[in-house]
């Protein structure tokens, strides 16, 4: 301990910029990892609470195969009463509409604000769920029969007791709702205390009859689910195989994790994505630690060798530089924790919109309220964190406690020989043949694993072949020097330096480029991706205007257009034409997958497909006499299918055969996509005396109507109970792009703390030379070196390391992003990108990069030119 | 030559203070030098030769008292100043050579040439016929860590005087070398002194190496104690 506290605590102490970067740099990537990692628990937590607090305390589930299934249905499971509690519900969502003129002004009233509602016979359903309501705010709590007598008005809702609170909204007052696109006014009946389903979304619950519900949400004689709360001793498993031999075809009987799980499987991809991006921030972090520990042992060579002279054996000096590592990454740790908590609620914006977005309604601010630094995430951090750093130091470490004596003393094996450099050129060829190798694996549990690993193969890569890259680099800017006025004696003095001190900058240079070489994947991904969905909207978004609910605010949304909004809209003199669309959640081999339902005809007509595979865009065929379906490109890729296959799909009456006649792209979600004909959709799917109403329509105006008037005149028309957004094709293009930029804000600032971790890396690594240089610096001086040209001796050093550390950077970032496109992408979301190459963007990053390591250099430039002709003869 | 001395010290102070304890290194010394003259600095350890090389070779400045160079006065001048003074005017000769690693013996000679804005051309032949003067022509592209420490003291000295200095300046300039190889420097300083009329001044612990100068200033405790001219070591006392 003696000797920790004389050679190393003394050294972090006496160069204390170097040990606070260090400290930094593990602190911002454990705060990033943590981060992201507090993000993506609390969007689950938000996620799986939505669905198990709703889920409460029943064992099995009911539902139809093609999704909602007829409530006739119903008297045929009379005889499932012995195993136990029988409760149909109906789940559905309803956003609070502008109040009335008198509260319009009230601060405060949740407009806008969703609502998760249950609708159900509370009688049957009491048992199964974690109920506790009262029929004031102070009144005493209700029975299951008082409870009934609540809702006994269809328009009567039972609210949270933390919506309530949160809205100033009491007992008896009035709230507006919106189901689908219209309007209908409801009372407060109850109160819900805050237990049970009434966590659900941070309290935006409500509980209605489930006729009222049925009522409101216009589906009448329509159920979407059955619980089953099983009498005590009744086996689960053995009850689940019984119940789903006596169930009719178009029914089927799960538990209600397994629906849970599937919908976790879907935002999974996503997280898995985001947080291999948050690991880059600590692996930079950690190549920070390995520097710092690198450079420990660089800088003592001298003193290692005293020490291994006076007799401490090769152990005692690895235990030494351990320590250290462990000690700078305990602090970046303690440092990173809660600034990672103070992130997440950052992170957890970008990451819950995304979720919202194209998964589940109303997670953001539920989520953000769920964020939380647990023991676990603590330990977690601490387990990843921790033994990364020891192994990063390991390496130098254990180069200093096999340092010879003698040649240690005598400084001598600092430099790289031609050998060692070779060596590492061939071990850059091998992890890229690896990495190319495993391009071609599958995806492993379902994830791009092998992708990832690819990737890190080629960053691996790109570090071993750091030394030579720079040694070019550096001969390069010695040969140009010469064609600078005066010989740029700076520049060439600059360059042998950083060829003087190849082993210790190479490291830098590699944890900068690997940062670099991430950002630029990033962006050319990201810039591949958005201009393919440009090209792709340029065809899907083909109609003037676009009709759809207020209420659909997902991708995953089922809200409809009324009866009498279709009407209003195709009656208005100046729509030429319209294309119906609608979509719903099914289950296909295990996996929730969409249908969709559309017009094909019109769709083939107006070209509004991308095809990737399949029918000529004229396609003539009948769609409607047909059991032909086009599916996703998701689709094709997840289940392996290809034109001319047959897909089991299930439908009212059970599974039924469909010949998929053509695969098309669509970046609207990574879901897999069905899609059928209306008529099709009809015949399988739609139940008897339901009328079908479409989720959004297409509008296509006569030549030279506007889209604007068109827009006011049919609002205007439908007044102020039926609300539906009718947006113009620019307005839907340029919020599908906002959609877009916001998904991949998240991604965006991962980069930026990478590079700035990176960037202090670059200014650690110059101020640890420029400490070991301190003679040399000192000698310049002495020489007649003014300030001003050690400054820049300096600068120019750190413009060199910024410069070969943006070319590799880019180099790697191109092979990075390739196999981003076209492997983890693929195998993550089924979508297929173009590649497109910001060339624009590589030019400024670059500019950036050189820019941002002149100001990097500049302190320890400053620092440098303080060192006086006198510290080097005082030396001696 | 003009006969006004080259460089006139008078009531040189140098007092080093920090928080705790105070040291006076330097103690009212005054003396000359002419122009072409080889002078040695003798004294013991913290006898203040280094301080007093220092302070000549424009590195540091008196706390009081004047310093002199060629007409100019060194305490008055500034940073920048005196750096130029030490690029154009004074060349610098180590105990520890004090040569750039990572330069070969050839750029690490142009180096204060190239400094000053001399052209990277007409520099590298102005340091190669440095090389030449102290015979090593053969070894201008090699690294220090490739010479000799004789040969790395020859580099410095071919280093100082390549900018064709006023002044040179050296440290114990054989306190690293055995003695063959001291030899040969002291006697490539007493060449250079007497074929390029260069003025020396060379700090030193051993009568040997001052036998080489033509002139020794004894210092003790920071007091100059005696100008002497220096005996030929063969000369009766």
């Amino acid at each position: 301990m003696r000797l920790f506290k004389q050679f190393i605590l003394r050294a972090l102490w006496r160069e204390k910029v170097r040990s606070v970067v260090a400290i930094l740099g593990v602190a911002l990537g454990v705060a990033v990892m943590v981060a992201i990692r507090l993000a993506n628990v609390s969007v689950v937590e938000t996620f799986s609470a939505a669905v198990d607090s709703v889920g409460g305390h029943a064992s099995l589930r009911i539902r139809g195969r093609a999704g909602r299934f007829d409530e006739r249905l119903l008297l045929e499971l009379d005889g499932l009463r012995r195993f136990g509690q029988l409760s149909p519900v109906i789940e559905t969502q309803a956003m609070i509409a502008e109040p009335r003129i008198d509260e319009a002004e009230r601060v405060g009233f949740p407009r806008g604000d969703l609502l998760h509602v249950l609708g159900v016979d509370i009688l049957l359903d009491y048992p199964l769920r974690d109920y506790h309501v009262l029929a004031t705010q102070r009144g005493g709590e209700q029975s299951a029969r008082e409870v009934l007598s609540l809702l006994s008005d269809p328009y009567s809702v039972i609210l949270t007791e933390k919506f309530l609170r949160r809205a100033g909204l009491r007992v008896g007052d009035k709230l507006p709702l919106v189901f689908d696109s219209t309007t209908q006014e409801f009372t407060i009946r109850g109160v819900l205390l805050n237990r049970g389903p009434a966590r659900t979304l941070d309290g935006n619950f409500a509980l209605m009859d489930i006729a009222a519900a049925q009522w409101a949400a216009k589906r009448l004689g329509v159920l979407d689910y059955v619980d089953i709360l099983l009498e005590e001793g009744v086996d689960p498993a053995r009850a689940e195989v019984e119940i789903a031999q006596l169930l009719p075809a178009g029914l089927l009987v799960e538990t209600p994790e397994a629906a849970s799980g599937r919908s976790q499987t879907m935002i999974a991809a996503f997280q898995f994505n985001l947080a291999a991006l948050s690991a880059v921030a600590l692996v930079v972090g950690l190549f920070l630690i390995y520097n710092t520990v690198a450079i420990s042992v660089a800088a003592r060579r001298r003193e290692i060798a005293l020490l291994q002279i006076a007799g401490a054996p090769g152990r005692t000096v690895l235990r030494l530089f351990l320590g250290e590592a462990f000690l700078l990454a305990f602090i970046g740790l303690a440092i990173g924790l809660p600034t990672g908590r103070l992130l997440a609620a950052q992170a957890v914006q970008g990451t819950a919109q995304t979720v919202e977005t194209f998964y589940i309604q109303g997670v953001a601010e539920s989520s953000a309220a769920a964020l939380r630094l647990s023991l676990t995430e603590v330990v977690v951090a601490a387990l990843i964190a921790i033994p990364l750093a020891l192994l990063a130091a390991l390496v130098p470490a254990l180069e200093a406690a096999s340092l010879s004596p003698v040649a240690t003393a005598r400084g001598l094996g600092s430099r790289w020989g031609a050998r060692r450099l070779r060596l590492l050129l061939l071990g850059s060829l091998t992890a890229a043949a690896g990495g190319y190798a495993l391009t071609f694996g599958p995806p492993l549990w379902g994830r791009p694993v092998l992708g990832f690993l690819a990737e890190l193969l080629f960053m691996i890569a790109g570090a071993l072949l750091v030394p030579s890259i720079l040694r070019v680099g550096c001969r390069l800017a010695q040969r140009l020097a010469e064609l600078l006025p005066r010989g740029g004696n700076e520049m060439r003095l600059a360059a042998a330096n950083l060829l003087g001190a190849l082993p210790r900058v190479s490291i830098s240079v590699a944890a900068l480029s690997v940062s670099l070489s991430m950002m630029i994947a990033i962006a050319v991904m990201v810039g591949s991706f958005r201009e393919t969905v440009i090209y792709w909207l340029e065809s899907a978004l083909s109609a003037d205007l676009a009709a759809k609910p207020v209420m659909q605010t997902s991708a995953v949304s089922e809200a409809t257009l009324s009866p009498q909004a279709v009407k209003t809209i195709r009656q208005d003199p100046a729509v030429a034409d319209t294309i119906w669309f609608s979509s719903r959640q099914v289950v296909y081999r295990e996996t929730n997958i969409r249908l969709a339902v559309t017009e094909l005809d019109k769709t083939f007509e107006r070209a509004r497909l991308l095809l990737k595979e399949g029918p000529p865009d004229r396609y003539t065929a009948d769609w409607g006499t047909q059991a032909d379906v086009l599916v996703s490109e998701s689709f094709a890729i997840h289940f392996d299918c290809r034109v001319g296959d047959v897909v089991e799909l299930p439908t009212r009456v059970g599974q039924e055969p469909f010949t998929v006649v053509g695969v098309y792209y669509d970046y609207a979600s990574n879901q897999g996509t069905v899609m059928m004909d209306m008529a099709v959709y009809e015949r399988h799917y739609a139940l008897p005396g339901v009328a079908v109403t479409p989720q959004a329509m297409s509008v296509f105006l006569a030549e030279g109507a506007d889209p604007g008037e068109v827009r006011t005149r049919i609002v205007n028309q439908l007044g102020a109970d039926e609300q539906i957004y009718l947006v113009t094709n620019r307005e839907l293009r340029r919020e599908v792009l906002r959609i877009f930029e916001s998904t991949f804000t998240v991604t965006y600032a991962l980069q930026l703390i990478a590079i700035v971790i990176a960037g202090l890396g670059v200014a650690a690594t110059l101020i640890t030379l420029i400490y070991q240089r301190q003679r040399e610096l000192g000698l310049l001086s002495l020489l007649g070196a003014t300030y001003r040209q050690i400054r820049r001796v300096i600068v120019l050093e750190a413009i060199l390391l910024g410069g070969v550390s943006q070319l590799l950077g880019t180099g790697i970032g191109i092979l990075l992003a390739l196999v981003l496109i076209h492997v983890i992408n693929v195998q993550s979301f089924g979508w297929t990108i173009q590649v497109y190459l910001p060339y624009a963007f590589f030019l400024q990053s670059t500019l950036l990069v050189l820019i941002a390591s002149a100001l990097f250099g500049l302190y320890p430039a400053i620092w440098a030119a303080r060192e006086n002709a006198l510290a080097v003869v005082r030396q001696e | 030559m003009s006969d006004s001395p080259f460089l006139v010290v008078s009531h040189l102070v140098k007092h080093y203070a920090d928080d705790r304890v105070g040291y006076t290194a330097l103690r009212d010394v005054s003396f000359s030098i002419q122009a072409g003259e080889f002078v040695a600095v003798r004294g013991p350890s913290g006898c203040g030769k280094s301080t007093l090389l220092h302070v000549l070779g424009a590195m540091d400045r008196p706390t009081t008292g004047e310093v002199l160079l060629a007409g100019r006065r060194l305490d008055r001048l500034s940073d920048v100043e005196l750096a130029v003074v030490r690029r154009r005017q004074v060349g610098f000769v180590f105990q520890a050579f004090n040569l750039l690693p990572t330069l070969t013996a050839v750029e690490n000679v142009a180096l204060p040439l190239t400094l000053d804005g001399i052209a990277v051309a007409a520099a590298n032949k102005r340091a190669g016929e440095a090389l030449g003067e102290v015979g090593l022509a053969a070894r201008r592209d090699h690294y220090p860590s490739q010479l000799s420490g004789g040969e790395m003291q020859r580099v410095a000295i071919a280093r100082a005087v390549a900018i064709r200095p006023d002044l040179v300046i050296a440290d114990e300039p054989t306190g690293s070398l055995d003695s063959g190889n001291g030899t040969r420097v002291l006697e490539l300083l007493s060449d250079l002194n007497r074929t390029r009329g260069l003025t020396i001044v060379m700090a030193t612990h051993s009568a040997d190496a001052a036998a080489f100068a033509e002139r020794t200033l004894q210092l003790a405790d920071g007091c100059l104690v005696e100008s002497n001219e220096t005996q030929p070591l063969d000369a009766p006392v």
